[in-house]
């Protein structure tokens, strides 16, 4: 069965005020405690690698926005509104991304959409970019709620071993423009092709685990069409 | 002469009078001032967070069994650059290492950067699902 369109689409007004269909760089947050929420930035909408079921969909964020935040099974939230409970995580030392999957509720519908440089620029993301093609120098853009902004740059490093607060992630990538905390799990992109996740900042620059080690580690991948399931 | 009714009026202004009488601060040298739980130092020299958003978060802290705990929000131990300590009195004052107030109990932890300092809200490394922690650390490029 196809999953439709909500009859009535909201506009897109904000990174935390930007309902169905759910996009990446968009504010997504956890009440971890009925004091407080966990704000974290949605990196893409996706499927599963293989054999993926049609009306299933996926969002791809960073895996320590999922452990920070209780882990699988908790609920996720956009403007009010649940969008889907954690059923992935990987940021323990040693682990070759820092990548966490939400599983989707049934009113979300596929979308490879992106909030890009504001609600003028949301672009659709076609395909995604191999590690080996994410160089030193080449173009890198990420997006972040905290943020609330769109930097392009340049990269810096790549496939290091990096300690993020104390554990040891594998494969990193990084780009020339800082982040704030909250803009974890962002989009790291390059005009219409996907390139990774915010997981890190150190003040001037953006650490990022690519999406083919996301891919690796999680079976999940960005959607580069809307078709169902996305291709 | 007294009467006895006067004599307990008397003591009881007296009272009054002791109660009001401003009682002079202790000085510094009164207060007991407490290390607060430092960063791990090779965070302290190359800090790069994975940190998330809470909100709101703001500074607690109490003394429990004479022992000093420091939190965010209540629950979120916090861990500080080397030289910041903590009194009561009785709330909680938090002095930087040049012994200047840094802040005070109840006051908003703001995200990413707090009265210059650098935040990172994180999971506790090493540490099960849920589990929070505030690592505070020196910018390395001060703005």
């Amino acid at each position: 069965m196809r999953h439709q369109p909500a009859a009535t689409k909201v506009a897109c007004e904000s990174r935390s005020k930007c309902p169905n269909p759910i996009k990446g760089g968009l504010q997504i947050y956890q009440p971890v405690d009925p004091s407080f929420n966990l704000y974290c930035t949605s990196g893409f909408m996706g499927r599963v690698n293989v054999n993926p079921v049609p009306g299933q969909w996926f969002l791809l964020t960073a895996g320590h926005c999922i452990k920070d935040s209780g882990g699988n099974g908790r609920a996720w939230f956009h403007n009010g509104v649940w969008i889907g409970s954690a059923v992935f995580w990987s940021f323990a030392a040693g682990a070759d991304a820092d990548i966490g999957i939400i599983r989707m509720n049934q009113m979300e519908f596929p979308t490879n959409n992106l909030f890009g440089n504001g609600v003028g620029d949301i672009r659709q993301m076609t395909s995604w970019i191999a590690n080996g093609n994410q160089t030193l120098g080449a173009l890198a853009c990420r997006g972040g709620q905290a943020s609330n902004n769109w930097l392009c740059g340049t990269i810096t490093d790549v496939n290091k071993t990096v300690s993020v607060g104390g554990t040891n992630i594998d494969h990193m990538w990084r780009m020339s423009r800082p982040s704030v905390k909250g803009d974890s799990g962002g989009p790291v992109a390059a005009n219409f092709a996907a390139m990774g996740f915010n997981s890190a900042t150190d003040g001037t620059g953006t650490w990022y685990s690519t999406i083919d080690w996301s891919l690796t580690v999680s079976g999940y991948k960005p959607c580069r069409s809307n078709a169902n399931p996305c291709g | 002469m007294v009467s006895r009714f006067g004599a307990a009026a008397l003591a009881a202004l007296a009272l009054i009078g002791a109660a009001c009488t401003p009682t002079p601060d202790p000085s510094p040298s009164d207060r007991v001032a407490f290390d607060l739980p430092t960063i791990p130092p090779d965070y302290a020299a190359n800090p790069i967070c994975a940190g998330v958003d809470v909100r709101p978060l703001l500074l607690d802290g109490s003394l429990v069994n004479g022992v000093p705990i420091v939190t965010a929000n209540g629950i979120m131990p916090i861990s500080w650059p080397s030289g910041f300590t903590a009194e009561f009195d009785p709330d909680l004052v938090v002095y930087s290492s040049d012994g200047r107030t840094f802040a005070r109990k109840g006051e908003v932890i703001a995200n990413d950067i707090w009265h210059g300092l650098d935040v990172c809200v994180m999971g506790q490394p090493h540490g099960p699902p849920g589990r929070l922690v505030v690592w505070l650390s020196r910018p390395r490029n001060p703005a």
